[in-house]
C-alpha cells in the first residue's frame, strides 16, 4: 500500500512501518499454525521432490547424500533419447493426450444439451444418474471391467463375434487396441460426470430469450445452436484451456493395468516408463531425467495455454 | 402442424440417445453382475445377455472362503477413514486460514500451494523420500504424503472467503475472540456443507487409489483392496499343472472367470450401497468447483 513512497520514507518510517507488519504477524500467529501442517506436508512431499532435478544429473545410489552422488551432466538425457523406447513412449503419449482431449471434449457436452432438451423428466434423471456412476469406480475395476468383457476367448465381445460367425479379436494381444480401449473407457468413465458442469451452465440460459425465440418460430434445434451454445460458450472456452494445461498428464496406473507384453508397442507412455525403469528397474537417475522431462514439457503448456488464454478471454490461472 | 412434428421427432431423438446412453452406461456392470450368478456354459454359449441363465452362486461361496479380500476390505476402510479424517483435519483449518483476508503474506502461501499443482519432482524423487522416512511398506506412506490437494483446499479457501461475512469476523474480534474461538464455534458449523463435499471426495479418492498403494505397500497383509483385487483378476491359468486334460482345463478355466466376474461384484458393493446418498453431492461438488473457474 505505502509503496509508492518507498524512495521517500525516512528512517522512523520505515522502522513503523516493520514494526507494524511484525505485529500484524503476530495478531495472526494462530492462523499460521491453522496453515503449518498442510504447509510441512507439501514442503516435504511436493517440494522435497523437486531435488529431482538434481537426481536426473548424478548417478543416484541409494543410502548416498544427495549432493554427494557422482554427476553424471546429461547422460540420462542422452541415454533417453537415444534409445528406442523414446520415440515410441513420446508418440504414444501424444496420441493419447490428443485422442482424449481433442477427439472426445465434445462428447460431455454433446450428453450435456441431450440431457437439457430432454423433455421426459423420468428419462432425464434416469439417465443423467446411470451416465455417472462409472465415475465413481476404482481404475482397477474399470480396466478389469474392460478386461472381462474384451477376453479374447471368454469376454462378451467375442462370445456375440464368434455367434455371428466371425472371428474373435485378441483385444489385449494385438496392439492396434490400446487407443481404443484406453479412450473409450475413459469416455464411459467420466462423459456422465463431465457433463455437470455443462449442465449447470446451461441451467442458467435465460428462459425469456429461448421463449421468445419459440414465439418467433425457432424450433428445437435452432435454439441449441443459436441460444445454448453461444450462451455456454464461455463455460466451454475455459474447460478447453483447463484441459490443454493437463494435456500430457495421462497417469500411470490405467495404463500399467492395461498394459501385457503383447500391446507394449502402443501401451508404454512416459509414465508407465518412469515407473517400470525407477521403481522396477532402480534406475532412479536416468527415471528421474524422463520423469522430468515430460514435466518440463507440461509447464511449458500450461504457461503458453495460460498466456494464449489471458490474451483471448481475460480468464486465466494464476 | 409440420413444425410440431418436427419438433417431435427432435423430441423422440433425444429420447432414444438418452435410453442408449443409460443403456451404455449400465451395462457393463449389470453383465458383469448377471455373468457371476450364471452357469459358465450358459455364458460360453453366449446366452447370458440381459438375464442370469441357470442361476450359480459357487462364485460367491469360492470368495467367502478367500481371507485376502476380506483383508483388504478391512484394510482399505482402516486406511480410508484415516486419511479422511486427516485430510480434514489438515485442510480445514489451513482453508480457513488461507481465506483471511487480512493475513500477512497471504499472496505468497497461495502462491506456494497453487504452484504444487502444475509442477512436481515426479513419481521417483516422491519415492525416495517415502523411503528415506522409513514409510515404506506403511500405510501412513499411503496416507500421509497426499493429505493436502491443493484443488480441495481452494474449494475450501473459497467456501470460506464468500459465506462467512467479514463482518461477522470482525465483530467476534472485537468481542475479544480468537481466531482459534471464531473458527470452532462458527466458521466450522458453517462450513459442513463444503467439509461434506471434501470428505467424499476424499473417501472415493482413498478408496479408489491404486498406483500409490502398489508404490508403497509391498505386505500382502497390507494390501488395499484395489490391490487385493487386482491380483486376483489377472491371475491367469498359467500357474496349473500341465498334465491336466482339455475338458480339465476349460473346466478350471470357465470357473476361474466366474470367480473374475464375482470378485468385481463384491468390490463394487460398497459403491452400490452408497451410491444413491453419494450422487447428489458428487453433482453439487462439481458445481461449487464451477463457481471458481
Amino acid at each position: 500500500m505505502r509503496k509508492q513512497k518507498r524512495g521517500k520514507r525516512t528512517a522512523q518510517e520505515k522502522a513503523n512501518a516493520r514494526k507494524n507488519i511484525t505485529k500484524a504477524i503476530w495478531r495472526h500467529r494462530e492462523l499460521y499454525l491453522f496453515m503449518l501442517p498442510a504447509i510441512i506436508v507439501l514442503l516435504i512431499f511436493s517440494y522435497g521432490p523437486m531435488y529431482g532435478l538434481v537426481m536426473a544429473f548424478q548417478d543416484v545410489k541409494i543410502g548416498v547424500p544427495i549432493l554427494q552422488n557422482k554427476f553424471v551432466g546429461l547422460r540420462h538425457f542422452n541415454r533417453f533419447f537415444s534409445s528406442m523406447w523414446f520415440g515410441v513412449t513420446v508418440r504414444n503419449t501424444v496420441l493419447i493426450s490428443l485422442l482424449m482431449h481433442i477427439v472426445c471434449w465434445p462428447v460431455p457436452l454433446f450428453l450435456a444439451l441431450l440431457l437439457h432438451n430432454c423433455v421426459n423428466t423420468k428419462l432425464k434423471k434416469t439417465a443423467q444418474n446411470f451416465s455417472y456412476l462409472p465415475h465413481l469406480l476404482s481404475v482397477v475395476i474399470v480396466v478389469n471391467i474392460v478386461r472381462l468383457l474384451c477376453d479374447g476367448q471368454s469376454g462378451l465381445i467375442n462370445i456375440l463375434l464368434r455367434e455371428f460367425g466371425k472371428d474373435s479379436i485378441s483385444f489385449f494381444g494385438d496392439p492396434k487396441w490400446v487407443y481404443p480401449m484406453f479412450v473409450l473407457s475413459g469416455i464411459w468413465q467420466n462423459a456422465g460426470y463431465d457433463a455437470i458442469i455443462y449442465l449447470g451452465a446451461l441451467s442458467a440460459v435465460s428462459e425469456e430469450l429461448e421463449d421468445a425465440a419459440r414465439i418467433d418460430g425457432a424450433g428445437k434445434l435452432k435454439c441449441i445452436w443459436h441460444i445454448q451454445i453461444p450462451c455456454i460458450l464461455p463455460t466451454i472456452v475455459i474447460l478447453l484451456i483447463l484441459n490443454m494445461g493437463q494435456m500430457f498428464v495421462i497417469g500411470a496406473d490405467k495404463m500399467l493395468l492395461l498394459q501385457t507384453d503383447l500391446n507394449i508397442a502402443r501401451s508404454e507412455i512416459i509414465d508407465t516408463y518412469v515407473y517400470k525403469t525407477g521403481i522396477g528397474g532402480s534406475q532412479y537417475g536416468f527415471a528421474s531425467a524422463v520423469g522430468i522431462f515430460q514435466n518440463i514439457i507440461n509447464l511449458g503448456l500450461v504457461v503458453l495455454t495460460n498466456r494464449i488464454a489471458k490474451r483471448l478471454t481475460d480468464v486465466s490461472l494464476f | 402442424m409440420k413444425r410440431i412434428s418436427g419438433e417431435r421427432a427432435v423430441n423422440m431423438v433425444i429420447d432414444v440417445l438418452l435410453v442408449l446412453v443409460a443403456i451404455v452406461s449400465i451395462y457393463p456392470i449389470w453383465y458383469v453382475l448377471i455373468a457371476s450368478v450364471s452357469s459358465p456354459m450358459e455364458i460360453a454359449a453366449g446366452r447370458v445377455l440381459f438375464w442370469p441363465k441357470g442361476l450359480n452362486l459357487a462364485a460367491y461361496r469360492k470368495l467367502f472362503e478367500m481371507p485376502q479380500i476380506w483383508m483388504g476390505y478391512k484394510n482399505s476402510i482402516l486406511y480410508t477413514s484415516g486419511a479422511v479424517l486427516l485430510d480434514l483435519a489438515v485442510m480445514v483449518p489451513c482453508g480457513f486460514a488461507m481465506a483471511q483476508r487480512t493475513l500477512p503474506g497471504r499472496k505468497f502461501l497461495n502462491t506456494m500451494f497453487v504452484i504444487t499443482m502444475y509442477f512436481s519432482g515426479g513419481m521417483i524423487p516422491k519415492f525416495l523420500i517415502v523411503n528415506a522416512m522409513g514409510m515404506l511398506n506403511s500405510p501412513l506412506a499411503f496416507i500421509i504424503p497426499g493429505c493436502v490437494n491443493v484443488y480441495n483446499l481452494i474449494l475450501l479457501r473459497n467456501y470460506f472467503e464468500s459465506s462467512i461475512p467479514e463482518s461477522l469476523l470482525d465483530a467476534a474480534r472485537v468481542d475479544g475472540a480468537s481466531f482459534t474461538r471464531f473458527f470452532a464455534m462458527i466458521a466450522l458449523p458453517l462450513a459442513t456443507p463444503i467439509i461434506a463435499i471434501i470428505a467424499l471426495f476424499s473417501i472415493t479418492t482413498h478408496w479408489n487409489a491404486y498406483l500409490g498403494a502398489q508404490l508403497y505397500l509391498y505386505d500382502p497383509k497390507l494390501f488395499t483392496l484395489q490391490q487385493v483385487i487386482n491380483n486376483i483378476l489377472s491371475r491367469t491359468s498359467s500357474m496349473l499343472r500341465e498334465d491336466i486334460s482339455i475338458e480339465e482345463l476349460t473346466r478350471i478355466t470357465l470357473e476361474t472367470n466366474l470367480q473374475k466376474y464375482a470378485v468385481v461384484i463384491v468390490a463394487c458393493i460398497p459403491l452400490v450401497i452408497a451410491y444413491p446418498f453419494v450422487q447428489r453431492y458428487f453433482v453439487k461438488g462439481v458445481m461449487v468447483g464451477a463457481v471458481k473457474g
